[in-house]
């Protein structure tokens, strides 16, 4: 399981003030959680919490641990367990659009285990196998979406942080999104979703909200899941 | 990973534009070495000249033997000599390299005169006649005119006495280049076997460093591996038994150069040559043009001189503006690459590794920026090897790799590690 306790988190902004973001959070991701949704209004934290629980921002306190060990804050051992168990879906899909759909699922396979299979294999699953040929930038949004996640699966995580994954999409794409996911929790792919989207909460197994610098379980998001 | 098309063009972009820095930064100083060292020699002061080759036309080599043979014809050299020497049209520089012949020679072989060349030579040897150990090494015979021309100073020992020599001294006051101070001392003696005569030599005194003159096409020959023999100021003949010896003589000194003030022309030049042949009964000479790297020199020297300062704003306007386009692409390059290192830090990759794969490319672009700049050197510029030249070069192309690794470093860390 993969638990973040006692989160301490503040921007320094430009103009010399403090913008607190977290004060004394706790998250936690059950080990027989398939999904979690992370909701809270806009500015509240959700991009800031993905960022700390991959790594790629360790500038905060608090004590954050993988199956019971402790994971050190320092830039070598984020990015290795990044490398070894993350896969991340941004806000932006971050794609080189002068490259192939293939050569962008690549990137996401930074240990040399990966293969060329691999990506073929995940672009298939995210449906855009027939133009792995083509070049990014001749995609749609949500198809760019697909190679993003396409990316994120090809290393074979075993989390995938999402931010707004689908929050670009309408909502027949959403739901082709969304479909991908539920298929991958099926494979033991576990998912932390930031999104504002009900019906990305209302497919999550639990929800957790940003609200006044904490996390705390979203009660509508649990009756929710209750009623389905 | 490749990079795209796109930046590949950029890159070698990239590479050909620093390539293009080094290289004229190279000629630069290589030029501006050349100029202040004509610079600090009479030979560019204000007096401007223009230069032609007077050399004798009896090229068959037994036309060349009758005629050293014949006390009568060797008279006319003598006179021809003489005539050129006293022009008031021009100025006879007579000059020429002919190796001597050095028994036990203290220098090393750094003063053979087939070193640096690719021919090799014998080396140090024992002299079948002599039966002494002997070596064939670098010498400049020259006229008096020639000395002064070049405007030639000594660091030590005085100039040889010139109306002293004589074709028939076989003991001759020498100057040394600056390489043989440690070897020599003013008043030793060198034997050598100089134009097929036995000659004593006597060290009279020590070039400046770095001394040099026109010889054969080469604007900077440097003297300091050199002895330099001062040729009789008048030709008379002796007893046909040195014939050999005096034959040899006479015929080097009348091939050399002619200066005559900027202005004078060619024909006034041909026809005050014509007199001098007229008047001494030889006519077997020809006038060759200026060497042509001399004028473009002369031309270029002027200008520098005329135009320092636009050179100079020139030159500066042209640094900054590469600078600037080198600056730009290396930044156009890094943004398309740290592109797709956040995406791969993202993924797993960390800064360390993606430092590490940045300079990588940098070591391979700047690789090959040397590559063609060293390239540019031998096919473009063979005759320039200015040793301070390629050290700035060199210094400047491990700076800018340097300051950009560092740079890229720098800008790696904070753009990935910034949040979007
Ligand atoms: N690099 C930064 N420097 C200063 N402040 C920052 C920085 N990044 C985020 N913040 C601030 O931290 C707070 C949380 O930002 P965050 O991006 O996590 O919000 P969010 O919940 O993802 O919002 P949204 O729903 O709009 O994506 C915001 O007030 C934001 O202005
Ligand atoms: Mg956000």
């Amino acid at each position: 399981m993969l638990q973040l306790t006692h989160l301490h988190k503040s921007f320094h902004e430009s103009n010399g003030s403090t913008r607190q973001v977290f004060d004394d959070a706790d998250f936690r991701l059950l080990p027989h959680e398939k999904s979690l949704a992370v909701v809270g209004r806009s500015g509240a934290g959700k991009s800031t919490l993905l960022r700390i629980l991959s790594g790629l921002d360790q500038q905060f306190e608090g004590l954050y641990s993988f199956k019971g060990a402790p994971l050190a804050q320092n830039e070598s051992e984020m990015a290795a367990f990044r490398r070894d168990h993350v896969g991340i879906v941004t806000q932006r899909y971050e794609l080189l659009p002068h490259r192939s759909l293939l050569n962008n699922v690549m990137l996401g396979a930074v240990s040399p285990r990966t293969t060329r299979e691999d990506a073929e294999h995940y672009l298939d699953l995210v449906g855009l196998s027939d133009s792995k040929r083509k070049k990014v930038r001749e995609l749609s949004g949500g198809e760019a979406q697909r190679v993003a996640i396409a990316r994120a699966l090809v290393k074979n995580p075993d989390f995938v942080f999402a931010d707004e994954p689908t929050g670009a999409l309408d909502e027949a794409t959403e739901d082709a999104v969304l479909g991908i996911f539920q298929r991958l929790q099926g494979e033991g792919v576990r998912f932390v979703i930031a999104t504002h989207s009900n019906k990305v909460k209302s497919v999550c197994e639990r929800v957790v909200r940003v609200h006044n610098y904490k996390l705390v379980d979203d009660p509508i998001g649990k009756q929710h899941h209750h009623n389905q | 990973m490749f990079s795209t098309i796109h930046s590949l063009a950029q890159t070698l972009l990239k590479v050909a534009a620093t390539a293009l820095f080094i290289i004229t930064t190279y000629t630069v100083i290589s030029f501006t070495g050349d100029i202040s060292t004509g610079l600090d020699q009479g030979f560019s002061q204000e007096r401007q000249v223009d230069m032609y080759h007077l050399t004798d036309t009896l090229v068959d080599p037994e036309e060349f033997w009758n005629f050293r043979q014949s006390q009568e014809q060797m008279e006319t050299i003598a006179s021809f000599y003489q005539e050129l020497t006293s022009s008031e049209t021009f100025t006879f520089l007579s000059i020429f390299n002919q190796p001597l012949f050095a028994h036990d020679f203290m220098g090393g072989e750094t003063f053979d005169a087939s070193f640096g060349t690719e021919s090799g030579g014998q080396g140090e040897y024992i002299d079948d006649i002599s039966g002494r150990k002997t070596r064939a090494v670098k010498s400049i015979q020259l006229n008096q005119q020639a000395f002064q021309f070049y405007g030639l100073t000594l660091s030590s020992g005085s100039v040889p006495q010139w109306n002293s020599i004589t074709p028939q001294s076989i003991e001759i006051p020498v100057v040394l280049g600056h390489d043989y101070q440690e070897i020599y001392s003013v008043g030793d003696i060198i034997d050598v076997e100089y134009y097929f005569r036995e000659t004593t030599l006597r060290v009279s005194g020590f070039l400046e460093e770095g001394s040099s003159i026109y010889l054969q096409g080469t604007f900077n020959t440097y003297l300091d591996d050199q002895i330099v023999i001062p040729y009789p100021q008048s030709l008379s003949l002796s007893d046909s038994s040195a014939f050999e010896h005096e034959g040899i003589l006479f015929f080097a000194m009348i091939g050399g150069n002619i200066v005559a003030p900027q202005g004078t022309s060619e024909e006034m030049i041909l026809s005050s040559l014509s007199e001098t042949a007229t008047a001494s009964h030889f006519h077997d000479y020809t006038l060759l043009n200026v060497p042509t790297y001399l004028i473009e020199f002369t031309l270029m020297r002027n200008l520098v001189r005329d135009n320092l300062a636009t050179l100079i704003a020139l030159g500066v306007v042209i640094t900054i503006t590469l600078g600037a386009s080198l600056s730009f692409l290396s930044r156009a390059l890094l943004t398309q690459r740290s592109h797709r290192y956040r995406i791969l830090w993202t993924s797993g990759a960390s800064l360390h590794g993606l430092v590490k794969k940045n300079t990588l490319y940098l070591v391979g672009e700047y690789a090959a920026c040397a590559g063609v700049v060293l390239m540019a050197r031998l096919v473009l510029l063979p005759n320039i090897q200015n040793i301070t030249a390629l050290t700035v070069a060199s210094l400047m192309l491990s700076t800018i790799f340097i300051t950009e690794a560092f740079s890229h470093r720098v800008i790696i860390h904070r753009k990935l590690v910034k949040p979007t």
